[in-house]
Parts: structure tokens; C-alpha cells; sequence
């Protein structure tokens, strides 16, 4: 998937930003590491990786997350309707009608991020679960969709039924653009379940699945799966501060070297 | 600066184990990361790992999740470092979660021979292997390679799973089963301990395999090891409560009293079937004297010089010696005219 299409999903009335977006992917691939660190994790935290992997100003940066600042994403329920545009419901057969898999790819991974950023605890959240379940049944079946991983995550997110947690992360193997982007949501789906008291188990199966890969994930999915798991364990990410942003960075840098002995031992 | 391991240790410090077992999951989930570290030189997160894994004393800590990853790594192809990883954590594994993991577990076996030997996977390894012998399902994917590593006899830490699960009756009739006495009184060695009790069906087992399988009178340097041991495990054990409990919150007198029972009677056991040996000895003078033949200079003091003097012929003493005993006259044939020479 391209960054493009995530990004005009996400932010429609700010088109521009996928310009700009695109014309800098062109230098670098790992713009949407960036992107996503400097929209979740923190500005000074995205500015100090996207420092250290090109040739990008803070110039250029600053203008960027000014532009991202300004943006009003869409809401839930416009990813909700998108999704629910792109596919067929037989029984508990989910199927995708042909030519949705760009957009249902799309849909589904915007209404992600867009569920983990919104509050556990608010109104929104029950009506988007309210309008959810009254079309998608309890038992649906996701085997086959090109978003099967991340409606399953949709799906685990709003329906509370413990036996929609096992889907198994085995075969997960997207591309990098929709690893970074899906890792990164995940970080936030975990903050969120935390202050419900738990994160989810098949969060941390995804983390361990990720970690567990030979060659391993972007650094940035090592990154948001150690931090799913810390997150689990207590640690306080969204008021951890400096430390938290310098414990990124550090082991961010340790990551780089070790991967970098590894290639050239390789 | 590493914040994960400094959580980690921290919850270790503190003696958190309520929490640390909680979160055995997300504890686990961090093992590939440890392990990608250790194996580029940065030992720190593996160590608080396993710490973190061992603190709570729970049998199978780890998450079953874990199961593709460990597969994995014993791998021919992986590097060493990784495989002693590996090694190290299994005795943190949920071994029940594999069954059908014959291949892995020898591929287990063979990943232990590859890596340099240290006490420490000796300990992890004769612990695993004592934890997958003793689920019904994994025992018989025990090469006879592994089960040569009990003859190492490592000293087994005071929370120890493999010991603790190694006295049940399959498994001592699987060690039994093996033929190989010096096996069998490794296993014996290592599974008798002040820290743990025995099943009641393994002492059975043990009490029959002493009996049965260490009974003959050339058996009386292992039975002479397995006494000295009892003799240590129960000295142990009257050390008490305030002991025994340091590594074992929930034992009471009573559990101290059964183990010193238990323990007591296998020492009677071997006193018994020792003395029994003896009475052989003494009934089979010319077995004493292949016996004491066999023995290097150094071990021959410990037959007792009684029962050899005064219950053994003259052709035995003169075989042992080497010089024929000036007794009435007689001349007695040299070592090499006799018939078990």
C-alpha cells in the first residue's frame, strides 16, 4: 500500500500533504516511519530518526508537522462506511467485492488508527461498536481478505467476546509501509486496552510474532512492539517523557548498529 | 541506558512476583529481543530475562507462544550464541505445550553438544531433560546422548522443576529401563535432594530398582555413593524449617518429616540390599577376589579388611597379593593359572 493512499484517507482535506509526502519518499523510503512517529510518538522524538536516516532538513520537517498539526482526521464511522462499502456478508462469511482491495486495505487500517485514537471511555466509541456489530456478526469469518489482520484487530477492538482474540499472526507478512503504519496503531490500541486494565493478548502475539522474525521487522515495528510490551508491564508511555523519548532513541541506535553488524557478518 | 532490562530487574528487586507472574506473557515476548541483543555482543537483557523468568519458581513460565521462535533458533544453522539462548531459557518453557516435538527436542539435544560446556547449561540442560522426561508424551523423543548428560551431575539449584517432576515412576522406570547403572545413580544422585520430596509411586520404583538393579556385590561403590548422599540430604534436612523454607515459602514440618522418611527408608533399602551383598561376598569368596582385582590400588582400602581376611580362601588372598600366602606349606597356583584371570 502507498503512503499516499493512507494519508489522503486519513487527513482528505489536506491533499497536499500527500504531495509533499510523495515527493520526499522519492530521497527516502522510510518517510513513513517518520510520518507515523511524528503524528504518535512525538515530534522531537520523529525529528531526532528522520535526522539521523537522510538528508531532510528541520526545516523541511518543521513545515511538514505544521501541515500534519493542522490536520482534522476523518471520523471513525467515515472509515466504518468505507469498510462496510467493500464487502459481502453471507451468514459469517465475510467476503471483499472484487476491486475493493485497495480501498478496503485502505479503510481498514485508517479505521484502526482511528479507533485507537479515540477515548476508551467516550460515547463515540459505543456508537461505532453499536453500528458495528449490527451488520458484522460475532462469529464473522475474515479468512482470505487482504485486510484479514487488520480487521481482525478491528474486530478484537470492538466486539469484547473473548473468542474473537485468537486469530493467529503466523502468516503476517505485509509490506513495510503497512507494517510501520500497523505497529505504530497497534501501540495506541494498547495504551488504550491498559486503561481498561489489560493490553490484549493478541497484541502481544503480535509483538512476539514480530520480534520472533529472521530478518527482522523495520526497526520502527521492533520499536512499537517493545513498546507494546513495556506498556503491558506498567511503563507509562504516553507521560514517560524525555527518558522515554531518550530510551527510543538510544536503543533505536543500538538496533542500527547491531543490524548493521549483522548485514555485513551476513 | 536500556530501559526494558532496568524494568525488568526492577521487578526482580523488588520481589515483585505477583506482577512478574502476571505478566508472564509480555515477559516472554521479550525473549527474541533478548536474544537478538545477546547474540551481538550486549548480554544485559538475556541476563535480566532469565532472572525475570526464574524469580517467580513457577514451573513452565514462559509462553507457549514462544514455541516458533525456539524452533527456530535450534536450527543447524543458527549460531551458537543463539542456541545456548535457547538452552538456557528451557527450563523456562511449557514442555507440556510441545508435544509432537520429538524433532525439537532432539534437535535440543544436539544444539547442548554444539555450545561451549559451562555449569550453567549443564544445570538448564539436565533440568529440561528431567522436565521432558517426565511427560508421557515427549519421554521416548530422549536420545540415549541426553541422558548422558545426567552422568555430568550438575548442581541442580534449590528450585529446581526437572528434579521435582524426575521422581515420578515413569520416569525412574525410564532411566531403569536404559541398563546403565552409572546412569541410574546419576539419576538417583541428582533427584534425591533436601529440597524435594519424591512421588510415592517413584519411591516405589526407586526402592525396587535399588533391589533390583544395584544389588550385586559389584555395585558396592555405587551403593557406597548413594549412602554417602542420603546421609548429606538428611543432615540437610534436619537443618529444618527456617532452611528448607527459604526456597519454599509453603513447606511445613509435616513435608520436612515425609522427605526425612522417605529418605530414610531408601537408605535402609540400600543398607539392606548391601548387606545382602555382603552375605553374598562372603558365601562367593572367589567373586571377592575378581572383585578386588578389579579395583585400582587406591579403592582397595575401602573392602572391609575383616570380611576379606576371614572369609576369604587362600587362593583368593594369594590372587590379590600377588604373593602366595606362607600358610602350612601349601603351595597355591599363581594369578595366571587361575581360571577367572
Amino acid at each position: 500500500m502507498r503512503l499516499k493512499n493512507i494519508v489522503s484517507a486519513m487527513y482528505p482535506r489536506l491533499e497536499e500533504i500527500s504531495t509533499d509526502l510523495d515527493a520526499i519518499q522519492l530521497n527516502r523510503k522510510p518517510i513513513a516511519t517518520f510520518f507515523l512517529w511524528v503524528t504518535n510518538i512525538g515530534v522531537l522524538d520523529g525529528a531526532r530518526w528522520f535526522d539521523y536516516q537522510s538528508d531532510i532538513t528541520h526545516y523541511q520537517l518543521s513545515e511538514l508537522r505544521d501541515r500534519i498539526h493542522l490536520a482534522n482526521p476523518a471520523p471513525a464511522t467515515v472509515y466504518l462506511d468505507a469498510l462496510l462499502s467493500h464487502i459481502c456478508i453471507d451468514h459469517c462469511r465475510v467476503t471483499e467485492l472484487p476491486g475493493s482491495e485497495q480501498g478496503i486495505k485502505v479503510a481498514s487500517l485508517c479505521l484502526l488508527r482511528t479507533l485507537s485514537g479515540v477515548d476508551p471511555t467516550s460515547s463515540v466509541l459505543d456508537d461505532i461498536r453499536e453500528h458495528y456489530v449490527e451488520v458484522i456478526p460475532l462469529m464473522a469469518n475474515f479468512d482470505g481478505l487482504h485486510c484479514y489482520y487488520a480487521i481482525n484487530a478491528i474486530h478484537a477492538s470492538l466486539v469484547t467476546s473473548q473468542l474473537r482474540q485468537f486469530f493467529e499472526w503466523a502468516d503476517y507478512e505485509p509490506d513495510f509501509q503497512e507494517y510501520v503504519f500497523f505497529a505504530n496503531t497497534l501501540v495506541q490500541v494498547a495504551h488504550n486496552g491498559i486503561q481498561h486494565g489489560k493490553v490484549p493478548r493478541w497484541l502481544l502475539r503480535f509483538a512476539i510474532h514480530s520480534l520472533s522474525q529472521y530478518p527482522p521487522p523495520p526497526i520502527s515495528v521492533i520499536i512499537d512492539c517493545l513498546t507494546i510490551i513495556m506498556v503491558d508491564l506498567g511503563y507509562d508511555v504516553s507521560h514517560a517523557g524525555t527518558s522515554y523519548l531518550l530510551w527510543r532513541y538510544v536503543n533505536l541506535w543500538q538496533l542500527r548498529i547491531s543490524l548493521t553488524v549483522r548485514v555485513v557478518n551476513d | 541506558m536500556n530501559l526494558i532490562s532496568e524494568k525488568l530487574e526492577t521487578l526482580v528487586e523488588v520481589a515483585d512476583l505477583g506482577q512478574i507472574c502476571s505478566k508472564y506473557k509480555a515477559i516472554t515476548a521479550l525473549f527474541p529481543y533478548a536474544v537478538w541483543q545477546e547474540r551481538y555482543g550486549q548480554h544485559k537483557m538475556l541476563n535480566a530475562f532469565l532472572r525475570a523468568v526464574a524469580a517467580p519458581k513457577r514451573h513452565g513460565f514462559m509462553w507457549k507462544r514462544i514455541r516458533p521462535f525456539v524452533t527456530m533458533l535450534l536450527n543447524k544453522e543458527s549460531h551458537a550464541s543463539l542456541k545456548q539462548a535457547v538452552i538456557l531459557a528451557s527450563p523456562h518453557l511449557r514442555w507440556r505445550d510441545f508435544q509432537n516435538s520429538g524433532e525439537l527436542i532432539q534437535s535440543l539435544g544436539v544444539a547442548a553438544s554444539a555450545i561451549p560446556y559451562t555449569e550453567e547449561v549443564c544445570v538448564s540442560v539436565v533440568d529440561t531433560l528431567l522436565q521432558i522426561a517426565s511427560n508421557d508424551f515427549l519421554r521416548s523423543s530422549v536420545s540415549s546422548d541426553m541422558w548422558s548428560w545426567l552422568n555430568k551431575r550438575p548442581n541442580l539449584p534449590p528450585v529446581c522443576w526437572g528434579r521435582r517432576l524426575a521422581s515420578r515412576q515413569n520416569v525412574v522406570r525410564a532411566v531403569r529401563r536404559l541398563k546403565d547403572v552409572e546412569t541410574l545413580k546419576s539419576f538417583l544422585l541428582l533427584v534425591w535432594s533436601e529440597w524435594d520430596g519424591l512421588y510415592s509411586e517413584g519411591l516405589e520404583e526407586m526402592d525396587f530398582s535399588i533391589q533390583e538393579d544395584l544389588s550385586e556385590i559389584e555395585m558396592w561403590r555405587h551403593r557406597e555413593d548413594l549412602l554417602g548422599h542420603l546421609d548429606h540430604v538428611l543432615e540437610q534436612s534436619d537443618l529444618g524449617l527456617e532452611h528448607l523454607g527459604q526456597h519454599e515459602p509453603g513447606i511445613d514440618e509435616g513435608d520436612i518429616r515425609q522427605r526425612k522418611d522417605q529418605y530414610g527408608t531408601l537408605r535402609e533399602v540400600l543398607l539392606e540390599v548391601d548387606m545382602e551383598a555382603t552375605e553374598t561376598l562372603i558365601r562367593e569368596p572367589l567373586r571377592l577376589t575378581t572383585i578386588f582385582r578389579l579395583l585400582i590400588p587406591t579403592d582397595r582400602h575401602k573392602v572391609p579388611l575383616d570380611v576379606f581376611m576371614c572369609n576369604s580362601s587362600p587362593v583368593s588372598i594369594a590372587a590379590c597379593s600377588g604373593h602366595p600366602p606362607p600358610i602350612n606349606g601349601l603351595v597355591y597356583p599363581s594369578i595366571g593359572d587361575l581360571p577367572y584371570s
